[in-house]
């Protein structure tokens, strides 16, 4: 089965936001479930603090296995210079490779800072 | 019966023809037109004339604020003029400005001859004009919303604002939005269906992306504040609690849903501004734009992180600091698709022999005030920088830069640019310069200022401040430079007026440009192109003149009319060869008096006239179905010829014409709405105050599991009568009346299942699902006796089975939404009763 | 932050003039060499290090700009349309005040902020930082005054006609002592 290749094109990102929308569920459920707004303001959850960590760690060396991935396929197919796939298969890369810098840049902040209340 | 057509007219002849059926007719008809050429000028001139409004209340405010303790206007008026300021600004002029110039210029880029959806254009349009002028209505009135222009909850609610005031916002607003989510869909459609023969989407001409990637924002920024907006209505006029903290709703949940979309708002309007840039540069510099494909993927990336971005005017709301820190880290990296763009436009002049030119000036302009409205936006999406300039004078200071260099400076260089195409006539030049420097420095004087004043500690939104704050003399210097903008707005008006009137005709395209728009007569005929052109490279590098020629005799595609309709060319969406015909229904008054009718339904809830409210929704519904005859056909036609010997099928034949891609965006806006409001409810429960309630929601099982039963029936049955085959008739009453049954257990639930919704959020948010998935059955139900009606006037063939299809897409979906909603009520109430700690 | 801002801004208005008015000005560089060096490898270590360093701040000014506080003086703030009352929790017997708050200076404060009717901001800005007094919710800012002194503070968020006379004064006292004669003095 072949993607269409609009589809193919925000994939990548596309996995992106689903992982923002969940990381940011998780934070907020975590706290609430936690302790609400106020029980958390000084001591660390660090329970939620270690799963959303490794959270973050397993989605950045997903997607970098999904981009390596991604990029196998490409070079298997043949490619002329100035054709409507090639055009694609270059643009998806560039996407691709923001997308995988995008993630650990955006989520690595579960790591070390206050994570839940003010 | 194909009648052959492809017997040569004269140029002239030919122009005759087809101006006959596409051109706008005189006196009283013009309110039937339903041509782009026309509906994109209005749009436009309508959203300068908003322009000047919204520009006068800026002067209002910056004499207001020139000295300290000013006498001038009262804190509510102040309230008023703020806030009118800059929701006209924001939805009455920016984005219907460039979907004025979308409409206008983007048939002609794509080569093609109108958008997808004439019809729909055109009731917008109408929506748009009604929608405004009920706010600038209520602000002759003196009862415009005053609660500043992202209407906070609960200053907005009615305990706080018990007025009309408020609801002139949501309801003038959402009425407007109708034309923006109308025309994204428009927009898309036309984009990927309509074009050139031969453009592949590696060939669109740059502007055609970035009008795919904004519609494509807008498609799923507008759900979001829609359906705050009803939200909130819902709770101003029948105390659904929402938003309201006594009763189990969060003012935080106005916040998200609003800078969900009010974050990409900002660059659904940078973008299309950037998109003119991208396009008017590379001419002026005599280049190719450099770096096509990584402005491309520079786009997407864009589009995607701005939707990571919204928080960041939440910063000081309490929001933990992780949750910040995933807002902050994205509106960082947003930037760098932006530096992207700025050197793929530094890189285009350096390899080209640039030409100084009045657009050209205005790019300068725009180089100029963007890059520092950028660089205080990084500083602002850093949390502590924020934590102090949030809510003052640098926050105003810097989304003036933003909004002014990335909007208004480009679009100022696209007027001059595209100016002479719409009027045939080049500028005067005289007043030009003049303008732009008056404008330039007027714009910088005022707003640096408020860097300062911001800095200095002065927070928005105050309409007086103490004589010993030290604030005056920045304030009065902003207020001088506000007055010399106004002026170079003035001289700016004039030097439009002039060249409509005394500016030199030219032959064809004047800035010898490579784009499409300019292989047409000046100013362009209704049809845009006699004949359809093909293209075999990038469509910024080809020779309008030669082709303008070959065009206008007709040797394209198309070059000829048949059977008085009008007709166009639909491509495959990535290679772009030719797929079908697209023939368009003829002008008419519908979407005038369907607009007028939606307008009734927003009025009546305006005016608290409820009762009137249904019928409006009856006389809208009624009116949209009297728009169908014109698209269909009675026979099969198998194939038409279009011209140098290719022959395809009309598009009521083919497999995914427009109109099919147009449900399937629907679908998608439609479904953000809905996921919207599903995270609102879960957002309540994790966030909320006075959580667990004191209501229990009690779902009873046996009614869920018949509808359920009913939904799934009525999926089938829509199913099996889509190929329109011998019992079509017989399934699709049985999905009509099974979808029909369905919104009556829904109606049934919503008044059982809750006790009350005024009592508590998630009563109201149960409520609201469960009447949500009732309107959605409803319409498939509609849509249902629309396909027999179709059926048994002989509209559908095994062929022509179009309309079944595109109901289908429809029943399913709302299947799936009725489905979602008997389980999220049970899930929600369960866990509103087991979160107590 | 400033100079970096003002020195990338004069490098692309720069660049932009000077391309357009020096023929050639640039043409040893590739297209693709101008886009990845001004377009990525420029923006994106900058970008990078100020957001850790904005993160590390953030964290900073989070525990109220000092050590980290052991000993916090809580205060609280009510935001009502207009004006602030503040109740003193950790000074007992302390009546409340209306639009002066009294905070010792040279030590941690922790202002639980909370509002009784539509969202409010406050904000002291020679201190730094604001929150918002959101109904229904409570909102903590820490932050420490190192000298004694009258500090001015606003709300920031509009809040109706009222907004901006919503003002109010902080004061900072040495010690208790002090505290107490300003109140006295403040009664007469």
């Amino acid at each position: 089965m072949t993607v269409p290749p609009l589809i193919a094109l925000i994939a990548s990102f596309a996995l992106w936001s689903l992982i923002f929308i969940l990381f940011y569920a998780a934070q907020a459920t975590g706290c609430h479930l936690v302790g609400g707004d106020n029980a958390m303001r000084m001591s660390d959850p660090y329970i939620l603090r270690g799963v959303l960590s490794l959270c973050v760690a397993v989605a950045s060396v997903a997607m970098l296995l999904l981009f390596l991935k991604s990029l196998r396929l490409r070079r298997q197919q043949p490619q002329q210079a100035e054709t409507t796939s090639s055009f694609f298969s270059e643009l998806a890369t560039y996407v691709w490779a923001a997308a995988l810098f995008a993630t650990p840049f955006c989520f690595g902040g579960v790591a070390w800072l206050t994570l839940c209340g003010t | 019966m194909t009648e052959r057509h492809e017997q040569k007219l004269s140029p002239v002849a030919l122009h005759h023809a087809l101006e006959e059926v596409w051109g706008t007719k005189p006196g009283w008809r013009r309110l039937a037109t339903i041509n782009h050429n026309v509906v994109g000028k209005r749009f436009m001139l309508t959203a300068l004339i908003f322009f000047a409004i919204g520009g006068l209340l800026a002067m209002l405010i910056r004499v207001q604020l020139a000295s300290s303790e000013s006498v001038f206007m009262d804190a509510d008026q102040y309230a008023q003029v703020f806030t009118m300021h800059g929701s006209i600004m924001m939805f009455l002029f920016a984005i219907p400005f460039f979907e004025g110039l979308t409409i206008y210029l983007l048939p002609k880029l794509l080569g093609t001859r109108d958008l997808a959806f004439p019809r729909m254009s055109a009731y917008g349009y109408w929506c748009y004009l009604f929608g405004g002028s009920i706010l600038i209505a209520a602000l002759v009135g003196g009862v415009a919303p005053d609660s500043g222009w992202f209407m906070y909850t609960p200053l907005s609610s009615s305990t706080y604002a018990p007025g009309i005031n408020s609801d002139v916002w949501l309801l003038g607003i959402t009425f407007v939005e109708i034309s923006a989510l109308s025309a994204a869909i428009e927009i898309i459609v036309t984009i990927l269906k309509l074009r050139a023969a031969g453009m592949s989407l590696d060939r669109m001409p740059i502007f055609a992306w970035y009008m795919l990637v904004v519609a494509t924002m807008m498609l799923v920024g507008f759900p979001p504040l829609i359906l705050g907006s009803i939200l909130l209505e819902l709770e101003r006029a029948f105390d659904l609690p929402f938003f309201d903290p006594t009763h189990g709703g969060d003012p935080l949940l106005w916040q998200h849903l609003f800078w969900l979309f009010g974050h990409p708002e900002v660059y659904i309007i940078f973008l299309p501004a950037a998109g003119a840039i991208s396009t008017i540069l590379p001419v002026f510099a005599s280049t190719p734009l450099a770096g096509y494909r990584i402005i491309v993927a520079a786009l997407v990336s864009m589009a995607f992180l701005s939707f990571g971005l919204w928080v960041h005017h939440m910063y000081t709301t309490g929001i933990p600091h992780v949750a910040l820190s995933f807002f902050s880290a994205a509106s960082a990296l947003v930037a760098v698709p932006t530096a992207i763009q700025i050197f793929a436009w530094l890189a285009t002049i350096s390899h080209g022999r640039p030409r100084f030119s009045i657009p050209m000036l205005h790019i300068f302009g725009f180089f100029f005030v963007f890059v520092i409205g950028g660089l205080t936006g990084v500083m602002l999406a850093m949390v502590p920088f924020d934590w102090q300039a949030h809510d003052t004078h640098f926050v105003v200071a810097h989304l003036h830069y933003v909004l002014v260099g990335g909007f208004v400076f480009p679009m100022m260089a696209a007027a001059y640019y595209w100016l002479p195409h719409i009027t045939g006539r080049q500028p005067v030049q005289h007043l030009s310069q003049a303008a732009f420097w008056m404008i330039f420095i007027g714009f910088n004087v005022t707003f640096f200022m408020m860097h300062l004043t911001g800095l200095r500690g002065m927070p928005r939104r105050v309409f007086e401040y103490p004589r010993e704050s030290g604030w005056e003399t920045l304030n009065f210097i902003s207020s001088l430079g506000s007055f010399v903008m106004a002026m170079g707005f003035a001289l700016l008006a004039l030097d439009f007026i002039l060249l409509f009137r005394f500016g030199r005709r030219y032959h064809r395209n004047p800035w010898k440009a490579g784009t499409l728009e300019w292989a047409m007569p000046t100013p362009p005929a209704s049809y845009n192109f006699a004949s359809l052109p093909s293209v075999d490279r990038r469509a910024d590098q080809l020779d309008p003149n030669m082709l303008g020629a070959q065009l206008a005799a007709g040797e394209g595609y198309l070059g000829f009319l048949r059977d008085d309709r009008m007709e166009l060319l639909a491509v495959n969406i990535v290679s772009g060869e030719p797929e079908h015909v697209v023939r368009f229904p003829r002008q008419s008054y519908l979407p005038l008096l369907t607009a007028v009718a939606t307008g009734g339904v927003f009025g009546s809830l305006l005016l608290k006239l409820y009762w009137l409210t249904p019928l409006a929704f009856i006389a809208v519904v009624l009116l949209f179905l009297c728009w169908t005859p014109d698209t269909g056909e009675k026979r099969d036609m198998h194939s038409l010829p279009i011209g140098n010997h290719v022959e395809v099928p009309p598009h009521l034949e083919a497999e995914r014409p427009p109109s099919w891609w147009a449900m399937i965006l629907a679908i998608v806006a439609d479904a953000t709405s809905y996921i919207s409001l599903l995270f609102g409810g879960l957002f309540l429960w994790v966030s909320a105050p006075n959580w667990p309630p004191a209501v229990t929601v009690e779902i009873a099982i046996a009614p869920c599991v018949v509808i359920a039963v009913l939904l799934m029936l009525s999926a089938l049955c829509s199913h099996r009568a889509t190929p329109a085959g011998q019992h079509a008739s017989r399934y699709l009453l049985i999905c009509a009346l099974t979808q029909a049954a369905s919104t009556v257990g829904f109606v049934w639930l919503s008044l059982t299942s809750v006790p009350d919704p005024s009592q508590h959020a998630v009563a109201a948010t149960v409520f609201i699902v469960f009447v949500y998935a009732g309107l959605h059955c409803g319409l498939s139900a509609v849509l249902g006796g629309y396909g027999l009606w179709r059926i048994r006037n002989g509209y559908v063939s095994a062929r022509r089975n179009l309309d079944l299809r595109i109901s289908n897409l429809w029943q399913e979906y709302s299947t799936i939404i009725g489905g979602a909603s008997l389980v999220f009520p049970a899930l929600l109430a369960s866990l509103a009763n087991g979160s107590a700690p | 932050m400033l100079a970096a801002a003002a020195v990338l801004f004069l490098l692309v208005v720069g660049l932009f003039l000077t391309t357009v008015f020096v023929p050639h000005f640039g043409r040893r560089v590739t297209q693709g060499q101008w886009i990845i060096y001004g377009g990525i490898a420029l923006p994106l270590p900058l970008l990078a290090l100020l957001t850790f360093f904005a993160f590390w701040q953030g964290e900073y000014l989070l525990r109220g700009a000092g050590p980290p506080p052991d000993d916090i003086y809580r205060v609280e703030a009510h935001g009502t349309m207009w004006s602030w009352q503040f109740s003193y929790p950790d000074a007992p017997g302390k009546a409340p005040t209306q639009d002066v708050l009294h905070v010792p200076a040279a030590r941690t404060v922790e202002i639980a902020v909370t509002s009784g009717d539509v969202i409010h901001s406050f904000w002291i800005p020679r201190l730094g930082g604001k929150i918002d007094a959101v109904p229904g919710h409570v909102n903590y800012l820490r932050l420490r005054a190192d000298h004694p002194g009258r500090y001015g503070g606003v709300c920031s968020e509009y809040c109706g006609t009222g907004h901006a006379g919503m003002r109010f004064e902080v004061e900072a006292f040495e010690d208790a002592a002090s505290a107490a004669e300003s109140e006295s003095k403040e009664r007469k």
